[in-house]
Formats: C-alpha cells, sequence, structure tokens
C-alpha cells in the first residue's frame, strides 16, 4: 500500500475550484432573475385574451398596471409597482413622459376589471397628452378558448 | 498473481484523451441555456393592441395627411353595452347586434368600405366588462381596421 505523498507547501492537496464556480454561477444567475423580476414594471395580470394583436419592442414604456381590487372599490393603478393614486394619475403620467419622447404607454388591465377602471386610465393619459396607447393582452389564436361568447370567461 | 489488466496511471489517463476538455464548457453552456430557457418564460405569450385616444369632436376635421383634397377617413363609432350580464353591440355600420355576432357584422361593413380607410371608435359604457372590450377591438382587428380608438365611458341616457 502507498501512502499518499506529504507535500508540506499543499497541506490539503490541490482543491478543485471547478465545481465551486458552477455552483456559484447557477446562483449568480439565479439571483440576477429574482433582482430582475423584482426590478419589473409588470405586475402579476391576468390579463385579457385577443387573437390579434402586435409584438414590438418599444424603446421606452411606461406601464400602468391596473388590477382590481374588493368589489366595487375603484381599481388600484401601479407604476413602476408603486400605487398611485386615482387623483395623483394623471401628474405621474405627466411626471414620467416629462422630457422624454416616443415613449409608449401600456395599459395592462386585469381582466376582471370594467372598462370604468380602464377608461379612467386613458382618460388620465389624455389628459396628459398621450395621444395613443398599447393594450397587454393574453395571445390566443382564433377559436380557442375565450374567444367566443359574449360574457366574461 | 498478476491482474489481467494493468491499472493505468493518472498520467496515462489524461494522455488517452485530447483535444479540449468539454466539462466545464458544457457547465457553462447548460446554464446559460437554463437562463434563456427562464427568461422565456416570463416574457413570452403576451401581446399588444395598438388603440388611439381620440379626443372629442376631433372626427372629421379635416384631411391628414399632405393632400388636402384627401377625403377624411371614414369613421364609424360603435357602443357597447350591457343588458342582462350580456354584452351588445350598437352602431353605425354594423346595426345592433350581440357582441359575438359583431366579427360578421364587421366582415359586412369592411365589404363595403375598405378597411384601411376606416376608422373605428369604440365606445363603451363603464359597466363592460374589459374583456368584452378587447373582444371588440380584436374583432375589428381581425377585419382588417388597423385605426382603431378608444372613447371615454358612454353615458347612458
Amino acid at each position: 500500500m502507498r501512502l499518499r505523498t506529504f507535500h508540506p507547501q499543499h497541506p490539503f492537496g490541490s482543491i478543485n475550484v471547478t465545481p465551486m464556480i458552477d455552483v456559484v454561477m447557477c446562483l449568480i444567475v439565479f439571483y440576477l432573475i429574482v433582482g430582475k423580476l423584482a426590478a419589473d414594471q409588470r405586475a402579476t395580470i391576468r390579463l385579457p385574451v385577443s387573437s390579434t394583436g402586435v409584438e414590438e419592442k418599444a424603446q421606452e414604456t411606461l406601464i400602468i398596471n391596473i388590477m382590481p381590487t374588493r368589489a366595487n372599490a375603484p381599481a388600484r393603478y401601479v407604476i413602476d409597482t408603486l400605487d398611485v393614486s386615482p387623483e395623483n394619475l394623471e401628474a405621474a403620467i405627466r411626471d414620467r413622459l416629462l422630457d422624454k419622447q416616443d415613449v409608449v404607454v401600456e395599459l395592462r388591465g386585469s381582466r376582471e376589471l370594467t372598462y370604468a377602471a380602464v377608461a379612467f386610465a386613458m382618460r388620465a393619459c389624455k389628459e396628459a397628452g398621450v395621444e395613443s396607447v398599447r393594450l397587454a393582452t393574453e395571445r390566443v389564436g382564433p377559436g380557442e378558448a375565450g374567444w367566443t361568447g359574449g360574457g366574461t370567461p | 498473481m498478476r491482474r489481467p489488466f494493468r491499472r493505468r496511471s493518472a498520467m496515462a489517463v489524461w494522455d488517452t484523451h485530447f483535444g479540449p476538455n468539454m466539462t466545464p464548457m458544457v457547465d457553462v453552456v447548460m446554464v446559460i441555456l437554463i437562463f434563456f430557457m427562464a427568461s422565456a418564460t416570463f416574457a413570452g405569450g403576451e401581446w399588444f393592441l395598438k388603440t388611439g385616444i381620440p379626443r372629442e369632436g376631433s372626427g372629421r376635421s379635416g384631411a391628414q395627411g399632405a393632400d388636402p383634397l384627401a377625403l377624411p377617413p371614414a369613421r364609424f363609432e360603435i357602443a357597447l353595452a350591457v343588458e342582462n350580464g350580456r354584452t351588445f353591440v350598437r352602431g353605425q355600420g354594423v346595426g345592433e347586434c350581440e357582441l359575438t355576432e359583431l366579427p360578421e357584422r364587421l366582415k359586412q361593413l369592411t365589404a363595403t368600405a375598405p378597411a384601411d380607410e376606416v376608422v373605428l371608435i369604440i365606445r363603451p359604457e363603464a359597466t363592460v366588462p374589459y374583456p368584452d372590450v378587447v373582444r371588440a377591438h380584436d374583432a375589428a382587428a381581425r377585419a382588417g381596421i388597423s385605426r382603431i380608438g378608444m372613447m371615454d365611458i358612454a353615458t347612458t341616457p
């Protein structure tokens, strides 16, 4: 039986760093994703479905999330993960569009809302000088679930 | 006692491999792959409907573009209303029907007027469910109408 040779300059033998780098990289990627999601302007909203739409990336978007609240309460308006009260909405939009050009305003309304809540946001956009918005929808093929029928899905 | 196969030393094993060591590269590529897969699931699955926010009375104000003699686009306005939990459509060009019939009616409309010269204004009531508004917009876009606007809440008399 041969004993391991004793190297006084490497008391633990040489450490293999490859698995450590793997693990550390996984952790880095994990935190990157989590951080990206946390900083994202989008809130988790169940969007209405549509079979048409455009997919385009805009240089700069102003995302207004419109979320339902408890029954008959006014909707919540969330911009940049911050709750904006309805009376401050127009000022908030104006503020964010200040000195900027080609900002696309995106309305992400929940499918549980009535038009009143969305119309309120559109009115605020109109007052702030926005001429067109885009409505975020969930993509669905024609004839798929949610397309036919007049009532709420 | 002789072993049938001689155990090779580490150096000898190393010598049998040639070319670059793929293991770390595969590790890295796999992590990148997972990263892109994860970000794709978060980003995908949605798109946008483009909507104009017309101002009251801006409808027929002059011709657009450089040609002063060009005709203004044909402007149709449809109202959405809710009765007994069902959404109805009422408007020029489409008459009065349920929302489910709107695609058919719009098809008839765009058969008479070219879809690219039509401006469609949707004017929903406050109580109309938002998915129905989107559905009307969707139906219009499917009929080939690209200029769609949404008016503020229609007030019922």
